[in-house]
């Protein structure tokens, strides 16, 4: 129906000098307009390559992606890079963990946002500086006019973080991704980060992907989860469907591993890590760490099952 | 502002740092046991009378602290005083023959930085594909032979394809300069080529991989502008490092390629004079030389400063 993204059969593969890494596995999902998607998982797991992958970030020369990214009917993975530049910042926009290093730390960091209006907006010098200064304001920048001509290192991080959506936002995406936007960030700074970008949903009507290895910040502002393990999405539902009834053991493993999502108070951190991701994988790539695992699990692709109506997993043996 | 009072703070360590470098060359030259006197002298015989007259004419019994003093005293103000053997003005010797050495420089500086960096960005955005690969080969070869060899190199295979191009006698107009002084220039930059095409290559690598050039790209800038204008001025720092050692070195570089080509310069000089230990002469080239030295290092500062805005907060400098 109102349909901005689809991705179907992603798979990204990076050539490394230690072999193929195979960071995304067959990812489906849709995004439609309005709407926030959850993408949940451990560190290690996929989330950054799957997202980066919308906007066509990875070195070209050392990745091989195949699939669909659908935006309208075309799919970014045929475009030209000329026909990207109509995507990036336009069609969707991002977001990184870090903004300690997500500016340029040599430029004023009013500039870094006017320069794409005089790249994109074809504005003079005069009217995107106006803008740029008017954006820094409305993500809450004060002194917004001081702070313009200031660099990277004169700023707090959380100061930055709101600097780096202002720039994501400029050319008004209809798709914001924020990859682990806030997980760089102290508690309380966190909090302002994400109200922020509600705030910015709900003015902007703009899609958000949120991408985090925090349920707590997934409960608050998505409409529905993709749970990510080992390149695969593992389970995929409604946010309410995901808490009210994970399907998945890592699903589960994971709700019991964050604070908020810990019934009765009791953090349940899981053992292991997630399989490094150099061959494919014949069983089930949660299977060694996983408290239902059967000997089926090793052997077999567990194949995706349905829970109900949106609601799937990828699991043979659920509870 | 900030970055004037950047300029100044330099300039207060740029001061005694040269006065520091001329102690340095007049006490060398003075304590190298060689007595002007029989330098001036020559083969010739004099009375005591005479030797006496000339030691006074030269301040020669003065403390050395006075004729050092007299010496930088002269020199700032561009007088470098007269030579022990012909007696001629150091100062017009030395006007003669710097723009040559000056222009070879330079000039060797900046045909080498536009190569260089012309070949490590082209390089580092087509990583790993023919056109990185043939550089790269392009530059093993380049760097691996010495400069001595690349001046007769061209020499010779200029005599054999362009033997009309002349490559002596004197300079006496604006157009000989013109004509004699790029190819010289651009042999003297190859070995410089060769380095500073590798860091830029490698610099520019870590910088197109770095997150703010992500952010730049995923905001919608297009890609001339990510490269040229972020990853480009954050490549530079470490490519300014080694352009600024180079320009140092290509001092003495010129030297060499100017007995090569034979062309007039401050090289031709020196050598003559320290050949016959015509002090006045050494001393002053090489306060000369130095001070080329010390001002590329100073340029090399501004720029720094000027593409790093963290630079200019702390005052630093990177070369002193
Ligand atoms: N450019 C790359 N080259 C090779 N391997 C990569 C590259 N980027 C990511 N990977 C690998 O892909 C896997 C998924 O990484 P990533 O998407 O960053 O995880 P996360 O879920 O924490 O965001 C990791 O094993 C990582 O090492
Ligand atoms: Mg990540």
């Amino acid at each position: 129906m109102n349909t901005l993204l689809k991705v179907s059969n992603l798979k990204v593969d990076f050539m490394t000098v230690r072999g193929i890494v195979h960071a995304v596995q067959g990812v489906d999902f849709s995004l439609n307009r309005g709407k926030t998607l959850g993408i949940v998982g451990e560190s290690g797991c996929g989330k950054s390559v799957l997202v980066k992958s919308i906007l066509r970030l990875h070195e070209e020369q050392k990745t091989r992606c195949s699939g669909n990214i659908l935006f309208e009917g075309h799919n970014i993975l045929d475009l030209s890079p000329r026909e990207m530049l109509a995507i990036r910042g336009v069609r969707a926009s991002m977001i990184f963990q870090d903004p300690m290093i997500s500016l340029n730390p040599i430029l004023k960091i009013g500039e870094q946002i006017a320069e794409t209006f005089r790249a994109r907006r074809s504005m003079t010098k005069g009217q995107a500086a106006e803008e740029a200064l008017r954006l820094l304001k409305r993500v809450g920048i004060t002194p917004a006019e001081e702070r313009y001509h200031q660099y990277p290192f004169e700023l707090s991080g959380g100061m930055l973080q709101r600097v780096v959506i202002a720039i994501a936002i400029s050319l008004e995406p209809e798709i914001l991704i924020a990859d682990e936007a806030t997980t760089a960030l102290d508690m309380t700074v966190q909090k302002e980060i994400l109200d922020l970008l509600k705030w910015l949903r709900k003015e902007k009507g703009m899609s958000l992907i949120v991408v985090t290895h925090d349920f707590g910040v997934v409960a608050e502002m998505c409409d529905s989860i993709a749970v990510m393990y080992a390149g695969k999405i593992m389970e995929y539902g409604s946010a309410r469907q995901i808490f009210n009834d994970p399907c998945h053991p890592y699903t589960r493993a994971l709700i019991s591993s964050t604070p908020s999502g810990a019934k009765g108070g009791k953090l349940i951190s899981i053992p292991g890590a997630p399989p490094e991701l150099y061959e494919p994988q014949t069983g089930c790539a949660f299977y060694p760490r996983c408290s239902q695992a059967a000997e089926r699990c090793r052997e077999s692709l567990p194949a995706m099952h349905s829970a109900s109506g949106n609601h799937v997993f990828r699991c043979e043996r659920p509870q | 502002m900030r970055y004037l009072r950047y300029i100044l703070k330099r300039l207060c360590v740029f001061i005694p740092l040269f006065l520091i470098v001329s102690l340095i060359v007049f006490f060398a030259l003075r304590f190298s046991g060689v007595d002007p006197i029989t330098v001036m002298l020559g083969e010739r015989q004099a009375t005591p009378e005479v030797m006496a007259a000339l030691r006074a004419q030269y301040y020669l019994d003065d403390p050395l602290i006075s004729q050092y003093l007299r010496w930088i005293g002269n020199a700032v103000t561009g007088d470098f005083g007269v030579d022990y053997i012909n007696h001629q003005s150091v100062s017009t010797l030395i006007a003669q023959r710097l723009p040559i050495t000056l222009g070879l420089v330079i000039l060797s500086i900046v045909i080498g930085t536009i190569l260089s960096v012309a070949l490590g960005v082209l390089s580092s955005v087509r990583e790993g594909r023919p056109t990185d690969r043939t550089i790269s080969v392009a530059v093993l070869i380049l760097v691996s032979v010495p400069p001595f060899l690349l001046a007769i190199i061209t020499l010779l295979l200029l005599s054999v394809f362009a033997p009309s191009v002349g490559f002596i006698g004197a300079i006496n107009s604006v157009s000989d300069y013109w004509a004699r002084i790029p190819l010289p220039a651009f042999v003297l930059s190859l070995n410089m080529v060769a380095i500073v095409t590798r860091v830029t290559r490698s610099s520019m690598i870590i910088q197109l991989k770095s997150q703010y050039t992500s952010t730049a790209l995923a905001k919608g800038l297009p890609a001339k502008m990510v490269i040229w204008k972020h990853a480009f001025r954050n490549a530079l720092i470490p490519v300014l490092t080694i352009v600024s050692i180079f320009a140092g070195t290509s001092i003495s570089g010129a030297v060499l390629v100017e007995s090569v080509f034979s062309l007039p310069g401050l090289g031709g000089l020196l050598t003559q004079a320290i050949k016959t230990n015509n002090y006045p002469i050494v001393q002053s080239a090489l306060l000369v030389l130095l001070l080329v030295f010390l001002v590329i290092g100073l340029v090399t500062d501004l720029i720094y400063a000027a593409v790093d805005p963290r630079i200019r907060k702390s005052g630093k400098g990177i070369t002193a």
